[in-house]
């Protein structure tokens, strides 16, 4: 239920900061066991659902340029980065923006806080990692996690179900090598491949290309991903918690191809958090428009609860309130959760707390193909290469997965209203004549020239390392008074290195499709960077990580590995923070399996509380 | 105005709209915004420069029009019927017309709906159609510039 009123302290049985992914999901497996919930969103939500999906719809339908908060309500209240931050005029603080970037680099992926969090905006992939990715520092630099892939693999089978995935089991092993267990087959089954995967795959499957770290070349297959979208539920699916094949219903429409999911799924065919809140039990509250600024604490370092402020969205009044808990779990994405700690002051002897600010930077390279391929339909990405995501090379240089992208230049360029505009200036660039195109001639060739349109995503994989990280400063403040995030960033020569490598596999790979190659790297653009004489350009995945890093001890981690902070028995810090590694995968789906392991965690904490 | 000035301004606007978009005036009307494209022309620069605007592309092939601030409008004309969207202007253009509040903006949901660019690739504005499961697993659409006659092949796709 929805709580819009405030009647000053209050005890529950868990207090949850943040309604985003994590902290959905958490309220949601504890309400169901009948703990009473509190969950305090910073951000902007709707008492209706479904009048709140209408004009987020709708404000996406009028936003120009369409940007990924564009359906939702921001407030400055709780501010979120936005991309045009990273293109604003330099200040004292670096670009402007809720940021502060002091790094080298800029931080180049932002997050919505809002109800359902970035989890509102996301693409929807849902790969797992590799039992590698869990032991980065065995096999080059970066840091391993106190569990291991089969220590998880059952709650990632959990998640696949919570959030409901599509993908073909057999695809998976084939594709990616990964384990899964005998007789287990995803939900639904494979979201439909792109005419644009069958094209590349057909230019490229079987043919083996060089990688300048590996000696042995690579052998290219396009591989579908897995989606939390909803698709044809598979018979033969077997929840867990029944035993037997009961088939999978799922919630919402069918995905039939709005081609928005980033940012907004029209038919709620993508999996949002928003999904699992209308699923919680009555014991659950959502308080939105609350925006907590310290965990409280005994003098055992107990957390007892959290003081958070109100605020109004028509006046600048803020009220101020406590709420008290037995468990409170921080669930407000990577860099908030580690702004939140840090302004709380806990006890942290490993000095890790905001430190491995981690991310997937991101190379785009984008061209034309022979021949039209229909972009901006389906899916923003439904399939991928993998071949670079494992294996022994990443001693040497950065992996990275290969996304697909299907509409266009949207990413690396622009919508379609970014060639038009070329025509309309410059006229058709095969015959420049500097006066610009119209009539038939224009429709022609933008119809040419967009529907020819592909992009490559390659999401390197960047490790763990301590300089990359979040701090406050009393002195650097937002309208309430919280600490913004000082962002400290760089790209260290290892993932450098996986550009290198990525933008090699790139051009065999426009070679082998006779692809007009577009690709630009622009110094000036807020994410060029150089490696060995060489101009690249690094995007933002929005996959911020590793701020309250858990590990094997207090004397190096923030966390253990049910994400419970080391000195403080009842304060669980869950998200992507946690991860020491991201590996090459999307992490939503292993922040969902974590999140349902802890909540086991707390639950067992809370019985033995009683 | 009345009715026959205002109906053959509409006509005019369509007219110059046809050799500017490469669109038919049928498919033009289509969109059911002609009336709604011309008024934001006319809010946004008035009805004097306007008329000085058909006037620049009256005997002329569009790209052979000198006046810059002429062209300017004929692009943002083309945003209009494309995107729905009418763009800033440059700042000449501005000067010379005397336009303060230069900014770009979505006429309406429906006009973002309606943009003709999506036409070209033979798919819907996203966010606006739900063409079916799968449906993006199919070739694009052909798509042909002329009219299409019964019996008559698209030009140039399979």
């Amino acid at each position: 239920m929805t709580d819009q009123t405030a009647p000053g302290a209050e005890q529950h049985d868990v207090i949850v900061v943040g309604g985003g992914f994590a902290g959905s999901l958490v309220a949601k497996a504890l309400g169901d066991k009948g703990w009473r919930v509190l969950v305090l969103e910073a951000g902007i939500g709707s008492a209706d659902a479904g009048q709140g999906q209408q004009d987020a719809v709708r404000r996406f339908h009028d936003a120009f340029p369409k940007m990924p908060n564009s359906p939702y309500r921001t407030t400055d209240a709780a501010p979120s980065p936005d991309h045009r931050d990273l293109f604003a005029p330099q200040t004292a603080d670096g670009p402007g923006g809720y940021l502060v970037q002091q790094g080298n680099l800029p931080f180049a992926s932002t997050y919505l806080r809002a109800n359902g969090g970035t989890g509102l905006i996301w693409t929807g992939l849902t790969p797992r990692m590799h039992p590698e990715d869990f032991r980065s520092a065995d096999l080059g630099p970066g840091r391993n996690w106190p569990v291991d892939y089969a220590a998880l693999e059952p709650y990632y089978r959990a998640a696949e179900r919570e959030l409901g995935v599509a993908a073909d089991v057999d695809e998976q092993r084939v594709g990616t090598g990964l384990p899964f267990p005998d007789g287990y087959v995803f939900p639904m089954h494979a979201i439909p491949r792109s005419h644009l995967d069958e094209v590349i795959a057909a230019g490229v499957d079987g043919h083996r290309i060089r990688d300048p770290y590996q000696p042995d070349p690579a052998e290219l297959l396009v591989v579908g991903t897995p989606h939390a979208r909803n698709g044809v539920p598979n018979a033969r699916y077997v929840d867990d918690r029944a035993g037997t094949a009961t088939g999978f219903t799922p919630i919402g429409r069918r995905c039939t191809g709005f081609a928005s999911c980033l940012p907004i799924c029209p038919e709620e065919a993508k999996y949002t958090p928003l999904r699992t809140q209308s699923q919680w039990s009555g014991t659950v509250t959502l308080r939105t428009q609350s925006v907590v600024g310290r965990v409280r604490f005994d003098s055992s370092g107990v957390a007892t609860g959290v003081e958070y402020r109100r605020y109004d969205t028509e006046s600048d009044a803020t009220t101020a309130h406590t709420a008290t808990a037995d468990v409170v779990v921080v669930a407000a994405h990577a860099i908030q959760n580690a702004v939140l700690l840090l302004a709380s002051g806990i006890t942290d002897h490993s000095d890790q707390l905001g430190r491995n600010l981690m991310d997937h930077p991101v190379l785009l390279t984008w061209g034309l193909l022979p021949e039209p391929v229909g972009p901006y339909r389906g899916p923003g990405s439904t399939s991928g290469i993998e071949a670079f995501r494992f294996g022994p090379a990443r001693a040497h240089r950065a992996p990275f997965r290969m996304e697909i992208g299907n509409w266009g230049w949207v990413w690396a360029d622009g919508p379609p209203a970014m060639e038009l505009d070329r025509l309309l200036r410059s006229g058709n660039p095969l015959v420049p004549n500097g006066r610009g195109l119209f009539g038939r001639e224009l429709r022609r060739t933008v119809g040419d020239r967009v529907g020819r349109q592909f992009t490559l995503q390659f999401e390197v994989e960047q490790v763990a390392d301590p300089a990359n990280r979040v701090t406050i400063d009393p002195a650097r403040l937002d309208r309430l008074g919280n600490p913004r995030p000082i962002v400290h960033y760089d790209l260290g020569a290892h993932v450098r290195r996986g550009f290198v490598a990525a933008k090699a596999i790139s051009d065999q790979i426009f070679d082998l499709l006779g692809a007009e190659d577009h690709t630009e790297y622009r110094p000036g653009h807020p994410g060029y960077f150089e490696y060995d004489g060489t101009g690249y350009t690094f995007w933002g995945a929005g996959h911020a990580a590793g701020t309250h890093v858990m590990g094997d001890s207090a004397a190096e981690s923030v966390v253990d590995a049910d994400q419970r902070c080391w000195h403080h028995p009842n304060l669980f810090a869950v998200g992507c923070g946690s991860m020491p590694s991201l590996g090459t995968s999307n992490p939503s789906l292993t922040m969902a399996a974590l999140a349902l392991r802890s909540a086991e965690r707390i639950h067992r904490d809370l019985l033995a509380g009683r | 105005m009345g009715d026959t000035e205002s109906a053959s301004s509409l006509a005019d606007f369509v007219d110059l709209s046809v050799q500017l978009t490469g669109f038919s005036a049928a498919e033009l009307r289509k969109t059911g915004l002609s009336q709604r494209y011309l008024d934001t022309v006319l809010d946004r620069i008035g009805a004097d420069n306007y008329r000085r605007f058909l006037a620049a592309f009256a005997d002329t092939a569009p790209e052979d029009v000198a006046d810059a601030v002429a062209m300017d409008i004929a692009r943002a004309a083309v945003w209009l019927w494309y995107l729905g969207v009418w763009p800033e202007l440059s700042a000449d253009t501005c000067a010379a017309l005397g336009i303060t509040d230069n900014v770009t903006y979505t006429v309406s949901a429906r006009a973002y709906a309606e943009g003709l660019v999506w036409q070209t690739i033979g798919t819907a504005a996203p966010g606006t159609a739900a063409p079916g499961f799968g449906s993006w697993s199919r070739p694009p659409r052909p798509t042909s510039v002329e009219p299409q006659n019964a019996g008559r092949a698209p030009e140039g796709r399979r």
